[in-house]
């Protein structure tokens, strides 16, 4: 049995250091210190399991789309475009997987760390736009597209261990990219006017998870839990509006694009 | 930001406005009267004409045609929008254009590239409006043969306009018989674009028009006096009216019922300059073809006004030239009365020209006063000589094709009084085709 001293520093070590790199990096953390070489052997002598989770779910986001404004700047040439989202709140499923280490940090505790790739069903964002040189000639037409996030995360979960059962918390931290695409206005009549025409675009944005839930134990292999997650994946981004032939610096914007998720979820513990 | 907060007010206002008709920078439709059309055969050129107004309440310079479709291409002639044209506030006088289009080819209506389709533009090309109403036009191999044909009879005892089928041949009863009590007979005919029918009378004095078909006692739509003695119509519905001295255009809605409408809108003079004037003919974008008798052609732009100059056609070998008629392919017939022929000259025609020639004693050309050409390239000719009983009242057919001394595929008479069983022939005069 390790000092209980030395468990805390193991723990503030892992969270603070492991979270951006491998699990199979940690012994080679500072290895100039003594302290920590000596809890690094401390932890190389642990039984670390590879951990294999498949998540499912749903994801839950409300308030997905971003109004917009682009104002005339050459009145000789130029029209306004209003984009006025429907803002919808909107649930998808989402799925995932996580392939990592679990180890004991002591008897009570267990932690888990490694990477993990989440994708909700693509959300679908429209609206109106509202478009003209002035107001006798503006118009409204709708328009939809929808965005794809693809969230890679460095993880750590901390479990309790309680008999069969082990609640837990979790941190993730890492990147999403999320693919704005399939941009649709509704001309219509048909070709009786032009629009931004919104290129597929894919924005890689700083993305983080949070959350918390339970696993139990089925068998000495096999976990089952339940937990919610808060999700950020941060900023998304259509392409560039192509008015016709003329290239704008015209996008639509999702600033802050997250979900709140339920999630079942199935772990081997090799 | 402020300007931001202007547009969003602009943006909340535009709402309150939302259930309104699309309304985009320019609203662009057919031109009222006219009809677009749906086919059109191999070296066909055919005309749309649209009315580009400004949508916007401030004048709007520079604007121009950005994308057409391919076989179209926009008519920059006087009167229509230029390559580059300014309108006026909505509402306010100059506010729209007559965007005139020619089209040479087949048109899809159902393309998905917005680039193949009409759209007027601000410059920068930005800011476009297109037209609901697009081209939709069919590729046929070849026309089709005129359904029935109008012939006008001269007889001062019956001044009727027969209808027969176009394969009328012999001495066929005409399928319809309008009968008037104008003063002289129908020297000239045209159907426009509202496949209504127009005819000036022999004595110059008179024009007037009826729906079709025509037949009975039918009361014409409107009469304008004095409007001439051969006739044509535009697509946009100017009347065009040839007197001894001068071309009168008269407004579309030109009628001896509306005080002071008969007055010309455009009058060209002088014409026919060493030559009296014999017959014209008016294409849907107003282009005027007209005959002088001393073997040449004018042929006048769009818009032709005043001293305005024509281009001069003289064609080599012929005499008395007389009718005239531009098919759809814009090759240009012309009747020759003396030479008994019949021309046909090319679209470029200009300066000194050798035609293509039907004459000689098998095609029965004996005076030839009026002509026309169908979609499918036959030709029909009316003549006028009933003082040789051979020749007496016959209007000739001849196959597309034809030149030289070649037989007609169809001659047939017209009654000689108002009954159409009446004894003998009458003298074939006007004559129009319906496709």
């Amino acid at each position: 049995m390790q000092p209980k001293k030395g468990k805390l520093r193991v723990l503030a070590l892992l969270v603070g250091t492991s979270i951006a790199s491998s699990a199979y990096a940690i012994p080679v953390i500072s290895p100039t210190i003594d302290w920590v070489h000596q809890q690094t052997v401390w932890i190389e002598n642990q039984h670390m399991t590879p951990v294999v989770t498949l998540s499912v779910g749903g994801a839950f986001s409300d308030t997905v789309g971003n109004n917009a404004s682009f104002p005339i700047v050459d009145p000789t040439t130029d029209s306004f475009y209003i984009y006025q989202a429907n803002r919808m709140n909107q649930t998808r499923a989402i799925f995932g997987g996580f392939l990592g280490v679990e180890f004991l940090l002591c008897q009570e505790w267990s932690m888990q760390f490694g990477f993990g790739y989440y994708q909700p069903e693509s959300l679908n964002v429209s609206g109106n736009v509202t478009q003209g040189a002035d107001l006798p000639s503006a118009d409204i037409f709708s328009y939809h597209y929808s965005i794809t996030p693809h969230q890679m995360l460095a993880e750590a979960k901390f479990l309790y261990n309680m008999h069969r059962f082990h609640p837990y918390a979790m941190l993730g931290l890492g990147a999403s990219l999320n693919d704005s695409q399939s941009y649709v206005v509704n001309i219509t009549p048909p070709f009786i006017t032009f629009s931004n025409q919104f290129a597929n675009h894919t924005e890689a944005a700083f993305s983080y998870a949070l959350g918390f839930g339970v696993d139990m134990d089925i068998d000495r292999y096999v976990r089952l839990g339940v937990g919610y997650r808060f999700r950020d994946f941060g900023e998304s981004k259509t392409g560039r509006g192509v008015i016709d032939t003329t290239v704008t610096s015209n996008r639509l914007k999702e600033d802050n694009l997250h979900t709140n998720e339920v999630l079942a979820q199935l772990t081997w513990v090799l | 930001m402020k300007s931001v907060k202007k547009v969003l007010a602009l943006s909340a206002l535009g709402l309150l406005f939302s259930g309104a008709a699309i309304a985009a920078p320019f609203t662009i439709v057919p031109n009222p009267g006219t009809t677009l059309p749906t086919s059109i055969i191999p070296g066909q050129t055919l005309t749309a004409t649209y009315i580009v107004g400004n949508n916007t309440g401030t004048t709007r310079a520079n604007n121009y045609v950005k994308h057409l479709p391919p076989n179209v291409t926009q008519d920059m002639a006087a009167g229509f929008c230029g390559s580059t044209f300014t309108l006026a506030p909505k509402g306010q006088p100059g506010s729209t254009c007559l965007l005139q289009l020619n089209i040479t080819g087949p048109v899809n209506g159902n393309d998905a590239n917005a680039d193949n389709h009409l759209f007027v533009c601000f410059p920068g090309g930005k800011t476009c409006g297109g037209t609901a109403f697009g081209l939709n036009v069919a590729g046929q191999t070849t026309g089709n043969r005129a359904t029935q044909l109008l012939i006008g009879n001269l007889n001062n005892s019956a001044q009727d306009i027969y209808t027969y089928p176009a394969t009328a041949n012999g001495t066929p009863n005409p399928t319809y018989d309008l009968n008037f009590t104008f003063d002289d007979g129908p020297d000239s005919l045209f159907i426009d674009s509202n496949n209504n029918l127009w005819a000036a009378l022999n004595d110059g004095i008179t024009i007037a028009e009826w729906t079709l078909p025509a037949n009975g006692t039918q009361t014409p739509l409107r009469k304008i006096s004095s409007g001439g003695f051969s006739v044509g119509v535009d697509a946009a519905g100017f009347i065009y009216g040839l007197t001894g001295s001068s071309i009168n255009v008269y407004s579309p809605t030109a009628s001896d019922s509306i005080p002071g409408s008969t007055n010309p809108v455009r009058n060209i003079s002088p014409i026919c300059v060493g030559g009296n004037v014999e017959k014209l003919y008016v294409l849907p974008n107003g282009t005027i073809y007209l005959t002088c008798n001393n073997a040449t052609i004018e042929i006048y732009s769009p818009g032709a006004n005043g001293a305005a100059v024509p281009n001069i056609v003289t064609i080599t070998g012929a005499s008395a030239t007389q009718g005239i008629f531009v098919d759809l392919n814009r090759n240009i017939w012309v009747t020759d009365k003396t030479n008994n022929a019949v021309y046909k000259l090319p679209p470029n025609a200009t300066g000194v020209v050798t035609p293509i020639t039907i004459s000689g004693g098998n095609t029965l050309l004996n005076q030839p006063d009026n002509l026309a050409v169908d979609a499918q390239g036959y030709i029909y000719v009316t003549n006028n000589n009933t003082t040789v009983p051979t020749y007496a009242g016959l209007v000739t057919v001849f196959t597309p094709g034809t030149q030289g001394n070649i037989a007609p595929v169809q001659t047939f008479g017209i009654p000689n009084g108002t009954a159409s069983n009446t004894p003998g022939f009458g003298t074939p005069g006007g004559l129009a085709i319906v496709n």
